[in-house]
This record gives C-alpha cells, structure tokens and sequence, in this order.
C-alpha cells in the first residue's frame, strides 16, 4: 500500500499546513519589518492570504476542469505537447530551485545555532538524503509522515507559544491600525510567498477522493486560514518579544525568540530546542514537498524511472552549494520570488486561458 | 483409490528400529501388529484400551478393525509418509492385513504449566505456554471458550514434520490476512523447525528491518484478548511461544497490567513506558551531543559541574558513552546466559566494580554511568524483547549520529527510522497503525488506555 490511490480532505490539509509553513516562520518577521515597519506587520499576512484564495481559484478551476490529471499531464492536454513541455519544465526548474533555496536557508539555521564548525556538504548531504529515503518510498508514506509529524510540530509551536507569553511586552504590540495602509498592503508582495505550497493542489488534485469545486476551496481555504493563524500568531509574539526595531536587525528573529524564553529552576532552562525541532520538522515536510515535485516532474518531462529522484537530488545539491554564503541567497530571494510567481501564477492562469478558450475538457477515465 | 500398502515390507523395515516396539496379536486367521515408540506413547493407556480389547475381541473374523474401538478415534492410514508421521507422533499403529490404522496414545515428555519467566505481571493469570501444542491449544481454551474459535493443522520442515496450527476468531479474523498467513506457511520449504522463533523469521516480509513484525508470547491470555481483537495466533509444536500476527508498535507496547488495573494509573504507566522507551533509545546520545556540540544548551550551573566531573577523562565522550554502552550489553548478555545462582554475582560485579571503581579510576565520568545506566533501566520496561532488542541497536546508532552531527543528526535519525517505520508493514497492516493511518476511533488504546465501557462495548 506504500502508493497512495486517493487522499481524504483532512490528509490533505495536513499536507498544504506542513508544505507551506517552512522558512517563512523564520525569514518573514525582519522582511515583514523592513517593509511595513510598524506593529501592523501581521496584517499584511491577511492580505497575503486573501491574495492567496484568490490564485486557489484558479487551481480549483483546473483541478475540476481536468480531473485525474496532474499539472504536468494538463499542461501538455492544454497547450499542446511542446509548449506544455516548456511550461513543464519551468514549473520542475522552480520546484528544484525552492526546494535549494529552503534547504539552504535551513543549513545556514543549523550552522548557525547548532553546528557552527561542521562543513555545509555534510549539513546539506544528510537532510537531502533523508528526505530522499521518505520520496523512494512513495507518495502514501509522504502523506502518513506529514500525518504523523503534523500533531507533533502544532503541539510544539503552541508550546513555545504559551511559553513566549511571559516575555510579552504588549507596548510593542500597539499601536494597532495606525500605520498607512498602503505599506501594509504593499507587504503582501512578501507575505504572498509564505503559502507557496497551496500550488501543490495540481500536483495532488488526482489524488482528491471528493473532487467538487466546494470540497476542494474549503480543503484550500481550511489550510490557508490554519497557516495564517499560526502565522499572525508567531507575528504577534515575535513584535511582542523583540519589538520592531529589532526585528529589523535580526537574521532569524523566530529562533531570537525562543531563545529568550527563560525558566529558572526548571531542568532546562533553554528552549530553543523545542522549536528547532519543530520548525526542522515543517522544513523538511516543505523541503521533502518540493522535491517530490521536481522528481514527479523530471519523470514526466522524459521518461518514468526511478532514477530521476537521484537527479533530482544531484541537482538540488548543486543549487544549494552554489551559494556563497547567506548573504547570497537572500540576494537571490528576489530573483526566487520572481521565478515563483511565473510558476504558480502566470503558468496556471495561462493555462485556464487558453483552456477555456479552446474549450477542451478532459474526460476523466 | 490408493497403492496398497506394502505392510509386509514395512514392518521388516520398522524391526531394524530398536525403538519401534512391535506386538503381534494372532487372531485365528491373521495376524494383526501394534506399532509404537517406547518412551512416548502412555504404555498403560496401549495394554488397557488397545490390546487388551483386541485380545479379548470375538467377532474379529467378521468385522473389520475399525470397529473394535468405540471411544479413540481410529484413523485409517494411506501412505508410508503418514505411517512414519504418526508414529513419530507418538500414535499406536495397527496393521491388519494391507491395512493401516493409528490410534493416539502420545505421552510426551513435558513440563508443567508455569508463570512465564520473560512476560511478569503483577494481576491476572498466571499460567504460561509450555511445549506441547495440544496443551497450549487447551490452555487457550480455558480463556477463551467460543465456538468461533477455529483452528487450522500445518505441517512444516520437510525433515522435521513439524506441527503447526493457527487459531482465529471466525467472524473477527480479516478473510484476507487469514490467507495471507496460510499463503506464507505453506511457502515455507526449510527442513527443520526448531522453534517458534524460526517460523516467525521465516515468514516475515522485511528481513532488513530491526522491528518484529510478529508478536511473541507465552500468555494464553495475551493470544485470546488478540484473537478477540481479529488477529491470528500460530502455535508451533515444540516452542512455548505463540507468534501473533498482525503486530504494531502499539501492541508492543501494551501489556496485561494495563487492563487490570483502573485505567488512570494503568495509563500513566503506559505513558511512562513509551516515554522510557524513548529515554532508552536518546539519552546517551542526547547526552554526547549537548556536551561535545551544544555547550549553550546546557543550563549553566549543569554545564559547570558536568565539566568538573569530566574533568581528567582520557577519551573523548563519544567513546567514552559507546565503551560504557557495550559494557551494559555485555553485562546484560552475562546475565541471561549464567545459572541462576551466579546471576547475582555478575550484577554486584558489573555495577560496583566496574561502575564505581572505573569513576574512582577517572576512566568514565559519573554522570555517564548515570545517564547510561538510567537509559538501560529504561529500555527494561519495554514488554517486547525483540522491540527492545530493535530499540537498542538503535540506540547505538543514535550514538554516532549524534557523535557527527550533533542535535541536528538525532532529529534526523528519529526521521529515518520514523520513515521505516511508516514504510513497515505487518501482514499489510501500516506499523504505526492508529498513528500513521490516523484512526482517531482507536486511540482509546494507544498512547493511553480509556475506560472500559460498562454498556458491552469493548476497547479495540
């Protein structure tokens, strides 16, 4: 049974919260900062969210429009075989791309709080690897690994939540609603790409036991609210903490702030290791999401073998190495962001275009 | 229908046995001979109920054999393989002419029933599986008496004529893990069977895997409560211990104490037993990697008198914590295999000599032996032997993944083996079955133990 034949709406929301929450939780804070630079910040991940359900239409129209189908094997029914393997091939190039970008990102975290001597290749190496071992073993046991961990990370995240009260100073929060609300809303840009993930609803969409327009938007709004949710919470706590002059100036001021919680008298008194687990723990989920993408992808652009989850794996290493420090990759965020919103975006809304122009639907087996 | 039998040569070839005790009773027109195995068939029960009927038996010329006997059941035999099967099986054998007819009149050596030594509870019954496959068969009989109840005979070994049976619950029992199972027996082509043990590795499905897929026991009570639960239970002739199959880690966990004593302490000591068995498997690595890793993590004043008490140690933790681990497993081994009466000798020796004076050596610091030794306790509490065998192999490769990558190796060693685990099946059911599959119905009796419903319902 280790192939999966159909998901049910709860599976699938526990794939979408443990895709999307990954190096968002813990880059977003100082860009949110940067940007809007007021206490409002979380605001903007409202408006994020509601740009989000916007582009989830778009995804639920293909989704029911080609049942059965992934995005790869809609793109070639929709714009033919060439440009369908263009769009294809796009769409692979971003997933290794993100995939590299969060892997990096969580081995520059790790090098920085846990390991500060041990070299990149072998941070790098050892979190592929694994999450290669959970792809080989098939897509069912992808989704009973998000199952499995799902509980483990909420329960952690609300830990830390509970325990970040007491740092909470609520004048940093205040005041609420003063700032302009043109640089709030122009933050979206930033929170929009804390849901990359929810594209993963092509992918999976043949997947889908209840395939209605209805169950699919309440399955993809279900999700985005969720993430949001522990977004403006981690938000709200992180301005309460750190306030937003700080978190202007911190690489990661997520980790800043669960290392500032402090019990005295208790065994451990740090607990910083609580959410490094648990955030590892939606970076791979992430990490392991995209991947899996890439390699589905890979076998569609060519032909289906086994080998292409090593290729993808080759690839996804070179990207991560390429990067000479963290610096770096943050240079390229922008480039990343750019090369997303085409892939999850223009390519899906070309896609329905043309689809609707053509008017030709796709007879499900 | 059949070759008829050769008796003639067979009983020349039987006399070469010097075990094989033959009588011949003459009757006026044939003579008609008794087969048997001395030292395992009950003589008495041969000289009351087979030879003395038969001496005394006036219509023989006019009936056949089979109706000299009216209360053991007479089988009539058919081949040569199933007269040498019969006999080693303790059974009297009776030729009459080119005929072949068994009776039982096994009298195997065995012991008596006792509480089984790997498997302690504190309420319950005590009784315990012992070698004999009908006694077993009758001691689940004692706990579980349904007419549901069905058992099914296979003979495994091509040599060793082994007896197994498998017991289900008809009705409760899965149509498809039944067929599973009895696919799985009967590809079994090994010529000798020695014990349960071997059956079990012999038809499990991962045999790269550290986890048992199959369940052992030796209570009657363990194998009825799981049958009740639609699971099949395989008695093997010979072995005290009765493999059931499907097994998840979940029921590995559980033990007989659970359901007898009130369900809010019999849950927080099942929570303490997986959280041991966690303690067992990350402690000492947990140990070496905030200490040669994440100094920052310890809380101060810990970190200051950690350094003072590995202050002067030679080796590096790593090996220090790998050295003391293998001396555990060594002690450990020492004390299963020594009679009883030098067990306790072994115990002293290991914990005061080599504990205390390798500290006062300064060879391994205090707290190693701490965390060592408390991770070793931990790992007793686990009910599953083979589990805790799989847990601490695991736990040795914890030691090196953390020794190279610190936290950051545990977490993802803890990912790879949950990866396993998800991956490992069990006769098709998902290892961490009510965890990954979530089935939330069937959390009543996993991680806790709610309370038993009074209004017939049963826990699953």
């Amino acid at each position: 049974m280790s192939d999966l034949k159909q998901m049910t709406m709860l599976q699938l929301i526990v794939v979408f919260i443990s895709t999307m929450i990954g190096i968002g939780i813990i880059l977003m804070p100082r860009d949110l900062a940067k940007a809007v630079d007021s206490p409002d910040l979380w605001i903007s991940i409202i408006f994020g969210a509601v740009a989000v359900s916007f582009v989830i239409c778009i995804y639920v129209t293909l989704a029911v429009r080609y049942p059965g189908l992934t995005f790869f094997e809609m793109s070639a029914v929709i714009m033919g075989k060439f440009i369908g393997w263009i769009f294809n091939f796009f769409f692979v190039l971003y997933s290794l791309i993100v995939a590299a970008y969060i892997l990096r990102i969580t081995a520059g975290i790790i090098k920085n709080y846990l390991l500060d001597t041990t070299p990149l290749y072998a941070v790098v190496g050892a979190f592929l690897l694994v999450s290669m071992y959970l792809i080989y073993n098939g897509a069912g046991d992808i989704v009973r690994f998000f199952q499995l961990y799902f509980p483990i990370m909420m329960f952690m995240f609300l830990v830390l939540c509970l325990l970040s009260m007491k740092n909470l100073d609520i004048q940093n929060i205040r005041p609420v609603l003063q700032n302009n609300i043109g640089s709030t809303l122009s933050a979206t840009t930033i929170t929009f790409f804390s849901f990359l993930g929810m594209e993963f609803l092509l992918i999976f969409a043949k997947l889908i036991k209840k395939k209605k327009a209805k169950h699919l938007l309440i399955t993809m709004w279900a999700s985005i609210g969720f993430t949001t949710l522990i977004y403006v919470a981690f938000h709200i706590i992180s301005i309460g903490v750190l306030g937003v002059e700080e978190l202007k100036e911190i690489t990661f001021p997520t980790i800043e702030m669960a290392k500032s919680i402090e019990f005295q008298g208790f065994f451990f008194e740090r607990f910083e290791l609580i959410f490094l687990f648990g955030w590892l723990t939606t970076a791979f989920t992430s990490f392991t999401a995209y991947t899996y993408a890439s390699t589905l992808g890979l076998k569609n652009l060519f032909k289906p073998s086994k080998w292409f989850l090593l290729v993808a794996g080759v690839f996804i290493f070179t990207f991560t190495m390429l990067p000479k420090g963290l610096t770096e990759v943050f240079h390229y965020s922008t480039h990343i962001q750019v090369i997303s919103f085409t892939a999850i975006v223009v390519l899906p809304a070309l896609l329905l275009v043309v689809s609707t122009v053509r008017r030709n639907t796709y007879a499900s087996s | 229908m059949e070759q008829k039998l050769n008796i003639a040569k067979i009983l020349k070839e039987k006399q070469k046995n010097h075990h094989i005790t033959i009588k011949q009773i003459d009757t006026d027109d044939h003579p008609i001979h008794v087969l048997y195995i001395h030292g395992i068939v009950d003589i008495k029960q041969i000289q009351d109920s087979i030879i003395l009927p038969l001496s005394e038996w006036e219509h023989r010329e006019k009936a056949p054999l089979p109706h000299a006997f009216t209360a053991e059941p007479l089988l009539q035999l058919e081949s040569e393989k199933e007269i040498d099967q019969h006999l080693l099986n303790g059974f009297t054998l009776l030729f009459e002419r080119d005929a072949a007819y068994a009776v039982d009149s096994a009298q195997f050596a065995y012991r008596s029933v006792q509480e089984p030594v790997s498997e302690m509870t504190l309420r319950g019954s005590r009784d315990g599986f012992i070698e004999s496959l009908e006694l077993n068969i009758a001691l689940l009989r004692v706990h579980l008496r349904s007419t549901d109840l069905k058992f099914e005979e296979f003979t495994l070994g091509t040599r060793s004529f082994t007896n197994v049976s498998i017991a289900y619950m008809e009705g409760m029992a899965n149509e498809e893990l039944l067929r599973d199972v009895r696919n799985s027996l009967n590809a079994v082509k090994e010529d000798y069977i020695p014990d349960g043990g071997v059956v079990e590795q012999l038809i499990e499905r991962n045999n790269y895997s550290l986890f048992p897929e199959i369940q052992e026991t030796e209570r009657p009570t363990k194998v009825s409560s799981s049958l009740i639960e639609g699971r099949v239970a395989i008695f093997v002739e010979g072995s005290p211990s009765v493999l059931l199959a499907p097994t998840t880690l979940n029921a590995l966990f559980q033990q007989a104490d659970d359901y007898n004593f009130k369900w809010i302490p019999a849950s927080l000591i099942r929570l303490m037993r997986y959280m041991a068995a966690f303690f067992a498997v990350m402690l000492p690595s947990v140990y070496i990697s905030l200490i040669s890793y994440h100094h920052g993590l310890i809380p101060t004043d810990l970190a200051m008198s950690i350094a003072k008490t590995r202050e002067g140690v030679p080796i590096p933790s790593f090996m220090e914590a790998l050295i003391m681990q293998m001396t555990i497993e060594v002690l450990r081994e020492a004390g299963i295999r020594l009679p009883k009466p030098i067990g306790p000798a072994v115990s002293i020796v290991g914990a005061i000599v080599l504990g205390e004076a390798a500290v006062t050596a300064g060879i391994v610091s205090p707290l190693m032996v701490i965390v060592v030794s408390f991770a070793a306790i931990c790992s007793f509490t686990i009910p599953d032997y083979a589990l805790s065998l799989a847990l601490r192999t695991i736990s040795f490769v914890m030691l090196f993944a953390a020794a190279f990558l610190g936290i950051y190796g545990l977490i993802l060693m803890i990912f790879i083996v949950s990866i396993h685990l998800i991956h490992l099946q069990s006769f098709s059911t998902p290892y961490l079955e009510p965890f990954a599959p979530i089935y939330v119905k069937r959390w009543k009796d996993s991680l806790i133990r709610f309370k038993l419903k009074k209004g017939g319902g049963r826990i699953e």
